[in-house]
């Protein structure tokens, strides 16, 4: 029998989220234990996913760093669509002046390449975990803003929108029932994708020294720690790689099968 | 043989076995025509899908579909039925305008179907289309030039037969006379024409067969003049008595020194354009109904959206209830509510996507008192919705339901004026009838006072007290 596709989407968020909670516990060794006698070991019965340059066993570091990698991606993203919802719906909502202020603030933060906002902020602020959050944020919710607005500026032509007007709703009841679910609707794959892109910022700052600094066990910085190794250890450099490639790949799943359950299928 | 089409025996079945279309038997003769008509949702475009062996998937066809020349095919192997396109079958689409590319020109869209260099020419001679009009890409030209493209391919190719699926739909009366003399062309071009309508005009000015489909069955199957004059089926009679023109007059008198809504010198237009009308004049007495008809493009949606005080008109005034609020959002606040809209999309009134309960509920944060659990019963009674309807969602239900559905929401919103725009346009003509006979009975059992916007000037003379045509709007393409 084929699973019913929101029940598919719950089982698969289900998933990742217990990797979050429960990867740390789950973890066979200290992932920051370093043992200088076997590094670079390949994998056998001890580290099943052998050890890396400074003999920390490569499970458990992968298993240990889903927290950070996925927490912190997860709520960079969720900072940067509800801001840039919020920002959609005004601009959409508040005429030609309003949506001018707004779309051009985002064009001024679209400007700049998205990491480099995130450098910048991190280096004022001198690295840690909330200028990076920060930096992340400030990158991200234009786009959000963009396809939040667009949506929103069709959806409020639509027949049922001028039915409700004409009933008396008061204009924030409309945006709340009629518009919000259909934004966030088409924002869910948005911030699907956004999942992936945030773990491979969060990678990259950790490379640069900000944001999480090792031994902090998360993907990203795992990958460049291991990438000059790449010839000795394949295994260890594809684990971190397997792990954001399968998280990013629920994460996917998992949104399209809820995009394709909320909206059913046209009636002939 | 002289038959250019025989079906034989099809039959449809969804994926879990339920027969949509049972044990249906046709033949067209060379040059002849068969026009199939039913209700929305009776299965008569599926047997135009099966002939062409588009069924979606999940579907299951049975029978034997025969071409002239060609051995009987089964019904259910579509790649040798497509195998027979533009050699045998040729298909007229609904919806001409979607059917063509936006950004392709008309003589290339010619050449992609078949048609090959001085063919062309003929082809677009032969149904009116100018040389310059090759030129064109496709969303460059109105809906009814659109369709003489698609019926210059049906003639340039010389497939055989033509299958025109709702041919008319959604065009307005001077349109459907160009497709009838389109589809008579055809004809006369010793074509034969298998067409599926649900317009009354069309099928009654078809010659040929007639052939009445319903809940998936040929409930009549004849000549197309003696099943017009004398249908032998209960359906059959229903469907024939849903002309307008044949409706009981209502003779009814209302006190016209009470204006629900009146307008004078109503004049609008676009920025930089002509004006769509002009100094306009009209009244509505409590409880009357006016008509208010004009070929597409005339501005007729525009005119019911100005008297509803959704769009500021250039001059003139408005009054609900001898008010006047042109440009007053105070003075129209304590009356929006009773001033309402029926949308031409039967379900465009409702969230899509959730359950119509959810929605009746929402109704109380506007309508004070509104309890839905003590009204929604008897509203649904009155319209003759089923209960259970209102656990769907929008849409989930059929066209006439929906549009019931529709009603049902602005009846529960209490209100002086409907304006309905164009509220039956999509619907089949026995729901047409019955939904009107309810928005009529309303009408006059509550005292609301209807502006009736259609082009359907038949029906606005069965229905409305008086009517104004609006002409059409310079620059408008027919």
């Amino acid at each position: 029998m084929r699973i019913a596709p929101p029940r598919r989407a719950a089982g698969l968020a289900a998933a990742i989220a217990a990797l979050a909670c429960l990867g740390p516990l789950a973890a066979p060794m200290n992932p920051l234990e370093q043992d200088l006698m076997r590094v670079m070991e390949p994998p056998g019965a001890r580290h099943w996913l052998g050890t890396d340059h400074v003999g920390r066993d490569v499970l458990s570091r992968v298993l240990a760093g889903a927290p950070y990698s996925l927490g912190l991606a997860l709520l960079s993203v969720g900072m940067s669509a509800s801001t840039g919802t919020l920002l959609g719906l005004v601009a959409a909502n508040s005429g030609a002046a309003g949506r001018a202020v707004v779309m051009r603030l985002a064009d001024l933060v679209l400007a700049f390449p998205g990491l480099l906002l995130a450098l910048l902020l991190s280096g004022l602020f001198g690295g840690g975990v909330l200028p990076m959050l920060a930096g992340l944020h400030l990158a991200m919710w234009p786009q959000y803003a963009r396809m939040a607005d667009a949506t929103a500026t069709s959806t409020l032509r639509e027949g049922h929108v001028e039915a409700a007007r004409l009933a008396g709703f008061p204009e924030w009841i409309i945006l709340l029932r009629h518009v919000l679910p259909r934004v966030l609707r088409t924002l869910a794959p948005l911030a699907i994708l956004g999942t992936g892109q945030a773990i491979m910022s969060i990678a990259a700052l950790g490379f640069l020294g900000l944001g999480l600094r090792p031994p902090t066990p998360e993907w990203g910085a795992m990958i460049s720690d291991l990438l000059p190794f790449l010839a000795e250890g394949v295994v260890q450099v594809a684990a971190p790689c397997a792990a954001i490639f399968a998280t990013v790949l629920a994460l996917s799943l998992a949104g399209r099968s809820l995009a394709g359950s909320s909206m059913p299928p046209r009636v002939r | 043989m002289t038959d250019a089409l025989a079906v034989e025996g099809l039959r449809i079945r969804d994926a879990g076995g339920n027969a949509l279309v049972d044990d249906i038997s046709f033949a067209i003769r060379r040059g002849g025509a068969l026009t199939l008509i039913g209700e929305t949702g009776s299965g008569k475009s599926l047997v135009a899908l099966a002939m062409l062996g588009l069924l979606p998937s999940g579907m299951k066809a049975t029978g034997t579909i025969t071409l002239a020349g060609e051995r009987p095919l089964d019904a259910a192997d579509g790649r040798g039925l497509k195998a027979l396109w533009r050699r045998h079958l040729m298909l007229v689409p609904q919806e001409p305008a979607a059917a063509l590319d936006p950004i392709m020109r008309v003589r290339r869209q010619l050449a992609l179907a078949g048609l090959l260099g001085a063919k062309i020419d003929v082809a677009m001679r032969a149904v009116d289309l100018e040389e310059e009009d090759g030129g064109k890409f496709g969303f460059e030209l109105s809906g009814g030039m659109a369709q003489r493209v698609l019926v210059a391919t049906a003639l340039g190719t010389g497939a055989p037969v033509v299958v025109a699926d709702e041919p008319t739909k959604c065009l307005d009366p001077e349109r459907v006379g160009q497709v009838i003399g389109l589809l008579r062309r055809l004809l006369l071009d010793g074509r034969s024409l298998f067409v599926i309508t649900h317009d009354r005009r069309l099928a009654q000015s078809l010659p040929g067969q007639l052939a009445i489909l319903h809940g998936g069955r040929i409930v009549e199957h004849g000549r197309a003049e003696d099943v017009i004059a004398a249908p032998r089926s209960a359906f059959g009679r229903a469907w024939m008595a849903s002309d307008p023109a044949a409706w009981p007059s209502c003779a009814r008198s209302c006190d016209r020194s009470r204006l629900a809504l009146s307008a004078h010198g109503l004049s609008f237009a676009w920025p930089g354009r002509p004006p769509l009308f002009r100094e306009l004049d009209l009244h509505l007495p409590r409880g009357g109904i006016l008509g208010i008809d004009g070929p597409s493009g005339c501005g007729k949606t525009t005119l019911g959206d100005v008297l509803l005080g959704l769009r500021r008109p250039s001059a003139g005034s408005v009054e609900w209830a001898g008010e006047d609020i042109v440009g007053r959002p105070d003075a129209i606040r304590p009356m929006r509510r009773r001033y309402q809209k029926l949308h031409q999309e039967p379900a465009a009134a409702f969230i899509p996507g959730v359950p119509l309960r959810r929605q009746f509920e929402a109704l109380r944060l506007v309508v004070p008192g509104f309890d839905a659990l003590r009204a929604l019963p008897e509203l649904l009674d009155r319209l003759k919705l089923r209960h259970a309807l209102v656990d769907r969602r929008p849409e989930e239900l059929s066209g006439g339901e929906a549009q019931r559905m529709s009603l049902a929401r602005v009846l529960a919103l209490d209100p002086r004026v409907i304006i309905a725009d164009e509220p039956t346009s999509r619907l089949d003509p026995v729901v047409q009838r019955e939904t009107m006979a309810l928005l009529r009975e309303q009408v006059e059992a509550r005292g609301i006072s209807v502006v009736l916007v259609s082009h359907d000037a038949s029906l606005l003379r069965a229905i409305a007290d008086e009517t104004i045509s609006l002409a059409r709007a310079p620059g408008v393409p027919a």
